[in-house]
């Protein structure tokens, strides 16, 4: 009886190894995906745009190349008076994924929704400049005044002021939802609407199905505009964390390596580079400065001799070599984008503990108490860099305490006005525009009591052209006053090494020509082209 | 019998709303709430945005407000909607108790059988090397931390093995298959057994060498009863007895899961729920959590009692 | 028959003391003679922290992290070039100090509150057991992410709530032995010469009880070291540049460093087994010597 007991177990043991794992299916596509994006809603989450990208779409997206954008539910625009007005022609026999017909209806209703202030979505300020945002927000009016529809094929949107670039730099974040779904949803339960868990968009996928925290299976839509894609299926595969993706990659379990929350780590990239079924993107540009956020008002960091004797005393260049494995490069203003910045006339902050010390003499510095060194990032690359960091300052007479907290504690702080000094990043990848919260005069919360009017103006002479060279002029010289005055104390432009499974043709193709992260907006990559190679 | 259950229960309705008075007032002491958590910078949000959130979630009453909306709300069998997702918080919670019940349910299952048999073995050879052997091996496996051990298998056995899937319940998207799903059960059940399965051989083993020395155990061989017959029929049933008891003190674990193990390998079960919702000042669903394992806790406390009570004859409630 | 062990014993007159008694039986039980030399090894270890591991714990040097063990750095140093040896024996030292002082945290609030409830019965045992099922009820995790959310996180405080949700266990195994003892005769002798409670319970019933209880605190000191270790995975615990046996072995989390970098994990892993192990051991020992119900079951017979 033992002995056939004991073959039974063996037999089912071996049943359960041997069964060849089913992810190796033909036609599927398998995307890593981080947790906490699906099921707010993508008006109101700061992830999960691949959804935006496959299920549903905006009027336009911004290119896998970064420049230009791609004419998606909108086929093509005008504005002959120099970016006041702009006239949207809609693509024109487009359904929902159920059905319906889309129309100019849905587009008007899809921006009031974004703009609604019961609605409360971050996303809403990407319509700031529209005509009749203000008297919509403050509640004066109950809709946006510059967006008609004009036929069932026409949207004409008119701004307040005069914004070129508005389409590439604005439009491109706001997606286009389905008026006959969300149209009958108080405006307050749209969050976290059951419809955001079954979605129906106009994408070249539709919503199959969503299992929490596991993953979201979107399948083929034959009848999409730009063509029926040519893979039968993708799914997004939901991680907690960045390790298990890691694992996955290399069991190819998972096809694709998410770029929201964290890149692969850099200690991670010599094990995978010599898998053959990888392609490896170890430099890619994550469109991300991380630098030291101080705060102004706080007597200790007012003078600026203190912060720049804090970048002088860190030796940043030693931490690139050893601890980021030589991927990153320096960073001594505020903008990651290459164009947005001068060729010369910026200091270095090169290493010289020596001089830190003597500007701080000069600004008087004298330490009692440590400071308040508040920290969001938990993965060893960045703990590492905050010890190498606490480790420098200390050398030069300053001394920090280091203390981890989630970003509602983090909010907290700022709200209470109890900010001293921490370590933090923001992904500005698109746009070197996107890096005005940071430096804005009263900007909240994340300024922290710079203001500097030359700046704010350079900012907005930033934003009235289209034209690439005259938006340069505006933001090198922003860049300038920002190294001299060092409000942040700027740190390095981040990489984030991303990974792809070679049997999706196309994927590691268009990320190669991706210059760099584009976050919290949706890209065209022709993923309607992309097929599994046998 | 059936009063002293009606006894407990009564006694368990304050110690359940004591629970759930303390949960709520440590909670709200967190630094942040639910809309602070929701603020990045990539998305700042202005202050009118913020306040109008927080009057729509209730965020702006007193907490003795807040947690009377919430207690009026669960009376009337509504556990409310979280604050950061908009679904209902019984779904979110229901949707996942059954891959943790699976998960922590084989993994106590194969533990107390296991343990139990090497105990109980251990104790028959006692002071042969196999119980030496035993021994140490049970100190052993309570000495190393579950995740390192969950990290250590996931390496031998999906990595370099390829034996056996790294993360996840099933592969995502097909259809589910129960192969499949008891392939992807194998590892973080294995690195859940081994602390428990020496947990439970410890006790085992000691329970099984009291029993082995009582007098009816002499009689019995003096009977001249098969070894067999002996330790099967008539040790292991009492030796079982004590073991209930500490078995009865793991089931609330059933429920609760283990985040760390669930963490390494993505196994989507309540404990990640509600580490996330603690992160995430997500009231509703803490307290939803904290309400349903507080019942179960206080049942299965019942249960074992019952369970000892009829189980052991010397034991009897009125 | 004499057992060798009583040569240890050197006095002319053998005093049988209750205390002596117990040392026999412990240094007859091989393993938890072992389990105390190697705990004690391990602890004054990390008592001499500065001496025996000349570096200083958080001493950085980039350009030689990573680096295997060598006669520089006997085990090695980790990502930011500090020295693993000096970094495991401070970090002893924080997760020891955490296991011992949760641990009589939750001792001295347990036996207390146990002893009272078994002693006086009545509403009052009722009282304290409801505020026990009450904290064992509490979901772990959440309190202690709370508590050190809300009192901000050092290692003190870990120390605290640890100890304040452990003391339940300890409370209802002091009840359960004086349960027991409430009754016997010399408790009631005593009550008869209208020696007052508080007297009885601490000179007469406690000396009683504290063996089962010695053994359950030393056996929690181990539980409450793997627990430091699964909280510092969890991000809680104590905070870097601070070295404890939890957070160094977190760093294995990605699988290059496991393989390729064992040095950085393998000696806080082994750190925390052999304290548990020896604990264990002691425990076992410390079972047999002061428990006389409890069978002995062999182990150097």
């Amino acid at each position: 009886m033992k002995r056939e007991l004991m073959a039974a177990v063996s037999m089912a043991a071996v049943v359960v190894m041997a069964s060849p794992s089913s992810a190796q299916q033909s036609g599927t596509f398998r995307s890593a995906m981080r947790t906490g994006c699906v099921e707010q809603g993508t008006l109101h989450t700061t992830c999960g745009h691949r959804l935006d990208e496959t299920v549903l779409q905006g009027l336009v997206h911004i290119k896998w190349t970064g420049e230009g954008v791609q004419p998606m539910l909108a086929e093509s625009w005008a504005t002959p008076d120099g970016g006041k007005t702009f006239t949207f022609k809609l693509r024109s026999g487009v359904k929902w994924h159920d059905g319906t017909p889309f129309t100019a209806k849905d587009v008007v209703f899809s921006l009031n929704l974004y703009a609604n202030p019961k609605v409360a979505s971050p996303w809403g300020v990407k319509l700031s400049s529209v005509a009749g945002y203000d008297d919509f927000k403050s509640g004066a009016a109950s809709e946006l005044r510059g967006v008609k529809a004009i036929g069932d094929d026409t949207v004409r949107i008119e701004l307040s002021t005069a914004q070129p670039a508005w389409v590439e730099l604005q439009l491109i974040a706001i997606s286009i939802v389905p008026e006959h779904i969300l149209g009958k949803v108080p405006p307050q339960d749209i969050v976290g609407n059951k419809f955001w868990i079954n979605r129906v968009g106009t994408g070249p996928f539709i919503w199959k199905e969503y299992q929490s925290d596991r993953f979201i299976e979107v399948v083929r839509n034959q009848s999409y505009f730009l063509g029926a894609p040519k893979l039968d299926r993708i799914v997004y595969q939901i991680y907690k964390d960045v390790p298990s993706i890691v694992t996955a990659l290399e069991t190819q379990e998972v096809d694709a390596m998410s770029y929201e929350g964290g890149g692969i780590p850099v200690s991670e990239l010599s094990r995978l580079q010599k898998l053959q079924h990888l392609t490896v993107l170890p430099k890619f540009n994550a469109g991300l400065p991380t630098y030291l956020q101080f705060n102004l008002a706080d007597a200790r960091f007012a003078d600026a001799r203190v912060r720049q004797a804090m970048l002088y005393a860190i030796d940043r260049s030693a931490i690139i070599e050893t601890i980021k494995g030589g991927a990153g490069e320096l960073s001594n203003t505020l903008f990651p984008q290459a164009w947005a910045r001068p060729e010369s006339g910026m200091e270095s902050y090169a290493y010289d503990p020596e001089k830190a010390r003597r500007l701080l003499k000069e600004a008087g510095w004298s330490s009692t108490k440590p400071i308040d060194f508040i920290y969001y990032y938990s993965d060893q690359m960045n703990v590492d860099t905050i010890t190498a960091v606490q480790s420098y300052l200390a050398a030069v007479g300053i001394e920090i305490k280091p203390r981890l907290l989630d970003p509602a504690a983090i909010n907290q702080v700022y709200a209470d006005g109890k900010f001293e000094m921490g370590f933090f990043a923001q992904g500005m990848g698109l746009d070197p525009s996107l890096g005005e919260p940071l430096v804005k005069c009263n900007a909240k919360p994340l300024s922290l009591g710079y203001c500097n009017p030359e700046v704010d103006a350079l900012f907005a002479k930033g934003m009235s052209s289209a034209d690439r060279k005259e938006r340069a002029a505006a933001y090198r010289a922003a860049a300038v006053v920002l190294n001299r005055e060092v409000p942040k104390g700027w740190l390095f432009n981040e990489v984030r090494p991303l990974a792809f499974n070679n049997r999706v043709e196309g994927l590691p193709q268009h990320f190669k020509e991706q210059p760099l992260v584009i976050f919290n907006h949706a890209v065209y990559n022709e993923v309607e082209k992309w097929t599994i190679k046998k | 019998m059936l009063t002293y259950i009606l006894r407990k229960i009564l006694l368990g309705i304050p110690v359940l709303l004591g629970v759930t008075v303390v949960v709520f007032a440590i909670a709200s002491a967190m630094p942040g709430d639910a809309v602070m958590a929701m603020i990045t910078a990539e998305a700042p949000s202005s202050e009118e945005l913020i306040a109008m959130r927080r009057g729509q979630l209730g965020l702006d009453q007193p907490i003795w407000v807040q947690y009377s909306t919430w207690l009026w709300q669960v009376l009337q069998g509504n556990l409310g909607r979280s604050f950061i997702t908009g679904r209902p918080v019984a779904d979110m919670i229901f949707e996942r108790v059954p891959y943790t019940l699976e998960l922590m349910g084989v993994a106590l299952l194969v533990s107390f059988a296991l343990g139990t048999a090497l105990g109980v073995v251990s104790a028959l050879r006692q002071y042969h090397t196999t119980d030496y052997v035993l021994t140490v091996a049970g100190f052993a496996g309570v000495a190393i931390p579950d995740f390192f051990l969950g990290m250590l298998l996931v390496y031998v056995f999906s990595l370099e093995l390829r034996w056996l899937p790294s993360s996840g319940m099933g592969t995502a998207g097909d259809a589910f298959s129960l192969v499949d799903n008891l392939r992807h059960l194998v590892l973080p059940a294995a690195a859940l057994a081994l602390f428990r399965t020496a947990i439970f051989m410890r006790y085992a083993r000691s329970s099984m060498l009291e029993v082995l020395t009582q007098d009816y155990m002499r009689t019995a061989r003096a009977k001249g009863l098969s070894r067999i017959t002996i330790v099967l029929r008539h040790g292991l049933r009492n030796a079982l007895i004590p073991l209930v008891t500490v078995f009865g003190l793991t089931t609330p674990t059933l429920f609760g899961g283990s985040v760390v193990v669930e963490t390494i390998f993505q196994w989507p079960g309540i404990g990640l729920l509600f580490i996330n919702a603690v992160i995430d000042r997500d009231s509703p669903v803490i307290m939803g959590y904290v309400l349903i394992t507080a019942l179960i806790v206080m049942i299965s406390n019942i249960l074992t009692d019952l369970a000892y009570g009829a189980l052991d004859p010397r034991v009897s409630y009125d | 028959m004499t057992d060798a062990s009583t040569t240890f014993i050197v006095d002319e007159e053998r005093q049988r003391t209750l205390w002596g008694d117990a040392a026999r039986r412990f240094l007859r039980h091989r393993l938890a003679v072992a389990g105390f030399i190697v705990l004690s090894i391990l602890v004054l270890a990390c008592v001499f922290a500065p001496w025996v591991g000349q570096f200083d714990p958080n001493g950085i040097d980039l350009r030689l992290r990573n680096q295997p063990p060598s006669f520089a750095h006997w085990l090695g140093t980790d990502g930011t070039g500090r020295d693993i040896f000096a970094r495991m024996l401070h970090g002893g030292r924080i997760s020891l100090s955490v296991g011992i002082v949760a641990v009589t945290i939750s001792a001295s609030i347990g036996v207390v509150l146990g002893s009272i409830a078994g002693y006086f019965g009545g509403r009052v045992d009722l009282f304290i057991m409801a505020l026990v099922d009450m904290v064992l009820t509490f979901p772990r995790l959440v309190i202690i992410i709370a508590f050190v959310a809300v009192v901000g996180p050092s290692i003190l405080n870990t120390m605290l709530v640890i100890g304040l949700l452990s003391w339940p266990a300890v409370a209802r195994l002091a009840r359960g032995e004086i349960l027991a003892l409430r009754n016997q005769e010399f408790v009631q002798a005593a009550r008869a010469l209208g020696t007052s409670n508080r007297v009885i319970i601490i000179e007469h019933i406690l000396p009683n009880i504290m063996g089962p209880i010695i053994v359950a605190i030393t056996l929690d000191i181990a539980t409450v070291i793997l627990l430091e270790a699964s909280l510092s995975f969890l991000g809680l615990g104590a905070q870097p540049p601070t070295a404890s046996w939890g957070n160094m072995l977190r760093d294995a989390r990605t699988l290059s460093i496991l393989e390729g970098l064992p040095w950085l994990w393998i000696p806080p892993g082994v750190a925390i087994a052999l304290a548990v192990l020896g604990i264990n051991a002691v425990g076992d020992g410390l079972r047999d010597a002061l428990d006389p119900r409890h069978v002995t079951d062999g182990g150097s017979e």
